[in-house]
């Protein structure tokens, strides 16, 4: 079949699925209210397992931080017996950025500047992009600054329209690789001997990050078929956020906390490190896909025909809360924000591309990773209509056509424990949340612990207008063809967070 | 913790859930639909549910004379279908029982507002002989008025609070002929057959022990059959045998004759809201009687523009 063709048809799939699951239960219960009442029932308990599953997965990850967080990472990197030396180890850390502010990349920087690895061990490259029209000058200041801090500071500018790219992180975070490479060849060093960190402007690393990230390089034997991924916490502007833009946040850090308990299943997000000879060998990130972090997994799990997995480290890397000029925007913001992660449903059409090719990897490898992919946005489109929309309406319409239905009322019972666990799971939010908040700034009132506690009240609001719908939308858009554009997210800090 | 035994846990956890799920599943699929196993037939059997909520809650119930555990609101389920009967009994309230008929896969929803036995009920502590009591509602509750051996008196809705209003005491037989009261902005009318009279509360002067008289504002040519406040409460509306009389509140030797009715059967309305006279009469040259309505504002509205053309 043509490739073209093949790949309509992919990307046809998951929207496709999602509609469907939806457009069938509707359709059920205008013919058949009773099977439809079965049929909810079923995705209910199935929505309790899986929420007290995952209330437990937060619970064992959160208990796996917690045990590490006092390690003294760098003494036992020194301490370690690997095959690599740890003095030969250096730190490529690679800033993408567009147009966020000068203050805002050097709030970065200083968190970087503050961590305890050896600076002369860590090259910072600042990657600007051509089409923000100061980038060079904005990123030459910061070099100045910094320069001395580090073993070298980069400046690497993303030419505009370059031929087979579309305007991504993933083209300027390549097109920087590229140029890095060239110079640490120059300079001699071994890409075997280099880790590569890809971070957002706003990344802020833990204090420990690269002496945990550098342990577990030099610890796991097959360290070059690994991507690492830190724990994202959005909290750097968490005491000047909306309400519900915190909530939202820190459910994605919840997630992630979650995904990071699935080995098997637990693939780069965001900001990550990987071996820099590895994203060589798989030829960087894709330059004309807007899901780059993701995609980077999959195109070393295609490489190394599957042998290839991401190493969740139990230390943090804390980012913005995505926030806009004002309430409304704000929304907007984070509407847009969650429809390009919930793109990374074009990761099914990537990689079920190549697994049509690849004759190497196990079949039974192959249905279980698009399961997975489908699986998950499949359920992030699906979960919040069907749960604050479909299920109400089926209570409500179902009182007037099976006025004596027992399987109604019982219904109505299990729906109850479902916003039940809900609750439970809310209430853990609650208590694990406070392990992730930075100290409060001095100029801030103590008061807005109170909105921290009350906030949690706006998640059945917030997962019904915004929990499926980005989803939904970005798998509507990838049916029909009518790709998404890639946009970066406005990044504010007041100037004492951070 | 190795990083190892989290991938147990982990895994534990993973087929826990999996497998409570494929098993629950069906049972509570089963169950919803009303299924019970019977080990003795070993065969499924086909069940409905009572589902009961009364008020008050806390009720006994019990189901063919058996005691449920549950107090209500209560659901009874795995019944076999058939009638059953249902009692729901609690000390100092009336058993209410009723028959319940079950039915496979359904579920029977009884709302019931169980009724207090009337024994040990509030008396009122004055002592004060009542001929008679009208109730009248306003926005802030409801107060009691009563004809007594010792004058008028208001009364709060639960008693804790009386003021005399009038000193005026009515023989026990008229009290007892009083057949309505309205009021309107503290004006109370109260009527028999033949008379109307009025009290007007706002003269009460409590300080002083001053109580106002209930004046005798008309008295019937015929028989007084209705009365209202109306035109904006200056105006009192008697229905008096054939006759539709206003009366100026204010100024009682102003009165108009409003309208003639046709039978002494006639009724009349006055919707002092919209200000609208509702009137059931009989029509001309017909034994029937119909309704017929004059909305006093728009009337006048009307009657000016004509004036003007």
């Amino acid at each position: 079949m043509n490739e073209n063709r093949t790949k309509r048809i992919l990307e046809i799939i998951p929207g496709f699925l999602s509609w469907s699951i939806i457009i069938f239960l509707i359709l059920l219960f205008i013919i058949k209210p009773l099977a439809a009442i079965i049929v909810i029932i079923i995705y209910l308990i199935y929505w309790i397992c899986r929420l007290l599953y995952s209330s437990l997965l937060l619970l064992m990850t959160n208990q796996r931080i917690l045990s590490k967080k006092n390690y003294d990472w760098l003494v036992l990197c020194k301490r370690l017996n690997s095959d690599l030396k740890f003095e030969n180890i250096i730190h490529v850390v690679l800033y993408t950025t567009y147009k966020e502010t000068k203050e805002l990349l050097a709030g970065s920087l200083n968190f970087l500047k503050e961590t305890n690895y050896p600076k002369d061990k860590i090259i910072v490259v600042l990657a600007g992009e051509e089409r923000a029209a100061d980038s060079y000058a904005r990123l030459e200041a910061l070099k100045k600054e910094y320069k001395d801090y580090f073993l070298d500071v980069i400046i690497t500018i993303h030419p505009k329209n370059i031929e087979g790219e579309i305007p991504t992180k993933g083209a300027n975070a390549t097109f920087s690789a590229k140029q890095v490479k060239v110079h640490l060849e120059e300079k001699g060093y071994d890409l075997k001997n280099i880790i590569i960190s890809c971070f957002d402007a706003d990344t802020c690393p833990d204090k420990s990050y690269f002496s945990c990230l550098t342990y577990n390089f030099l610890n796991n034997k097959k360290r070059y078929q690994m991507s690492f991924q830190p724990l994202p916490v959005y909290s750097n502007n968490i005491y000047s956020a909306p309400a519900f833009a915190r909530v939202i946040e820190v459910g994605s850090t919840f997630w992630q906390l979650i995904e990071g308990m699935r080995f098997e299943k637990f693939i780069t997000f965001s900001s990550h490190s990987m071996s820099f000879d590895t994203l060589v060998k798989v030829d960087y990130w894709p330059v004309d896909l807007i899901s780059d972090d993701s995609l980077i997994f999959w195109k070393c799990f295609l490489k190394y025909n599957g042998d290839y997995k991401t190493f969740p480290l139990d230390i943090p890397v804390y980012m913005d809360i995505a926030v806009g000029r004002n309430f409304l925007d704000t929304i907007a913001v984070q509407y847009r924000q969650k429809r390009r992660w919930a793109w990374g449903v074009e990761n099914f059409t990537f990689v079920a591309q190549h697994f049509l090719k690849n004759k190497d990897i196990p079949l039974f490898l192959k249905i279980r990773k698009l399961y997975q992919i489908l699986d998950g946005h499949i359920s992030w489109a699906t979960w919040a209509i069907i749960i604050s929309f479909i299920t109400p309406l089926v209570l409500f319409l179902g009182k007037i056509i099976l006025k004596n239905s027992l399987a109604l009322f019982n219904l109505t019972y299990i729906n109850g424990v479902v916003f039940h666990s809900l609750t439970f799971i809310l209430m853990l939010c609650v208590i694990i949340s406070w392990e992730f908040t930075p100290p409060r700034p001095k100029n801030v009132s103590r008061f807005i612990y109170l909105s921290f506690l009350f906030q949690w009240l706006l998640t059945p609001l917030i997962s019904a207008a915004l929990g499926s719908t980005p989803s939904l939308d970005a798998q509507t858009r990838l049916m029909f063809g009518k790709y998404l554009s890639f946009n970066t997210t406005p990044k504010q800090r007041k100037k004492d967070e951070g | 913790m190795q990083d190892s035994i989290y991938l147990i846990l982990r895994k534990i956890f993973f087929w826990f859930f999996l497998l409570a799920f494929l098993i629950l599943t069906p049972i509570i699929v089963y169950y919803s639909l009303g299924y019970k196993f019977d080990a003795m037939a070993k065969k499924f059997l086909k069940t409905g549910a009572i589902s009961i909520k009364t008020f008050p809650k806390g009720i006994n119930v019990y189901l063919d004379g058996k005691k449920i555990k549950e107090t209500t609101p209560c659901t009874i389920r795995e019944l076999l279908p058939k009638e059953y009967n249902l009692t729901l009994e609690k000390e100092g309230f009336y058993p209410y029982e009723m028959k319940v008929e079950v039915k496979p896969s359904q579920i029977q929803d009884i709302d019931i507002f169980i009724v207090p036995r009337m024994v040990d009920i509030t008396k009122l502590k004055m002592d004060l002989h009542i001929y008679k009591f009208f109730v009248a509602k306003h926005l802030f509750g409801e107060t009691i008025i009563v004809f007594t051996d010792k004058g008028i008196y208001f009364l709060d809705g639960d008693f804790k609070g009386a003021r005399k209003v009038s000193s005026q005491i009515f023989e026990e037989n008229i009290a007892n002929s009083i057949e309505n009261l309205k009021e309107n902005n503290g004006r109370f009318l109260f009527w028999n057959k033949n008379n109307l009279w009025m009290l007007d509360s706002s003269q009460v002067n409590d300080k002083d022990e001053k109580y106002p008289g209930a004046m005798l504002i008309y008295k019937a040519e015929d028989e007084i059959k209705d009365v209202f406040f109306g035109f904006r409460g200056k105006y009192i509306v008697i229905h008096d045998g054939l006759k539709v009389i206003a009366l100026d509140a204010e100024n009682l030797k102003v009165s108009f004759p409003l309208y003639e009715l046709k039978s002494v059967r006639s009724k009349i309305f006055y919707d002092s809201r919209s200000e609208t006279i509702y009137i059931q009469d009989k029509v001309q040259g017909t034994n029937g009687f119909s309704l017929f309505r004059a909305e006093i504002i728009p009337l006048i509205n009307e009657r000016i523009l004509n004036e003007r053309k």
